[in-house]
């Protein structure tokens, strides 16, 4: 089913201070989606890295085209996309889907 | 947050950036690596210089207190060509350098390598980037000012007999 969601997308690169070595601030661009979010089964857990399976993973799967990076804000809680398969050219274009795993993230 | 201090923070890259010329940042952040070649630097250990009590300066109830501590810095080039090794060795040539020493002065830090430099090129997707690593130690001072209560400051006039038949110096 899907829920109401935003997705918070970087809108470019954080530039780099030479004298610091630190990055900027990320800026972000958020918009309202539709996503269908559900809990990670231990198969999508195998396309995370190691140290990541044992955080709070969850399976999005949306219309909107969506990017690794890309972060999804739900009922308060962040997930960012770590893995991302790309289903926009599958068959007819009802079934065209995007379905990210994605992590939380605590800030 | 500082990982030391912003001011040693900073004199940290900028040692670096001088002494070789390409980009440095600090480790691990939120951000797509920068073009080729770079140092990445990171703070592996700060320890207080063992056994050293700090310094402290008393001013009636104000203290000032330094603290003496050494930080290990992993210091990792990435580049492809094979100069990555050759970076670090600028690193450390500098800093017998008079421009490095200069540096080193104004940025009140003292640096030293403590371990050899270490090949670790890896294969990337199908070209080869290389890589190097060494340790250095950075040595630097940082202060606190604390208004102490233990410690009361007392003046007065002191009345007793002059010890040992002399008069008490003024």
């Amino acid at each position: 089913m899907n829920t109401d969601c935003v997705l918070s997308r970087r809108k470019s690169e954080p530039a780099l201070d030479q004298t610091t070595g630190l990055y900027g601030t990320i800026i972000r661009e958020s918009k309202s989606i539709k996503a269908n979010i559900q809990p990670a089964v231990s198969e999508d857990l195998q396309k995370l890295e190691e140290g990541l399976r044992t955080k709070n993973v969850k399976l999005i799967i949306t219309s909107e085209p969506l990017q690794v990076l890309d972060r999804i804000v739900k009922d308060g809680k962040t997930f960012e996309i770590m893995h991302l398969d790309d289903f926009s050219l599958q068959g007819v274009q009802i079934f065209a889907h995007y379905q990210g795993i994605a992590v939380e993230v605590k800030e | 947050m500082s990982k030391l201090s912003s001011t040693i923070d900073n004199a940290i890259v900028q040692y670096f950036n001088h002494a070789t010329g390409i980009t440095t940042i600090w480790d691990r952040q939120d951000a797509i690596r920068p073009a080729l070649p770079y140092i990445s630097l990171s703070i592996q250990e700060i320890e207080d210089e063992s056994g050293h009590q700090p310094d402290v300066a008393f001013d009636g109830a104000i203290r000032t207190l330094t603290f003496r501590n050494v930080a290990t810095l992993r210091v990792r080039v990435f580049c492809n060509t094979d100069a990555a090794m050759g970076y670090l060795r600028d690193a450390i040539k500098y800093r017998y350098k008079s421009a490095g020493k200069t540096f080193l002065k104004n940025a009140e830090i003292a640096i030293r390598e403590i371990d050899n430099i270490i090949d670790f090129s890896e294969m990337i997707d199908t070209n080869f980037e290389l890589r190097a690593q060494a340790n250095f130690i950075i040595a630097y001072a940082d202060t606190v000012t604390d208004s102490d209560t233990q410690i009361v400051a007392i003046s007065g006039t002191f009345n007793g007999a002059p010890f040992l038949g002399g008069s008490i110096p003024t």
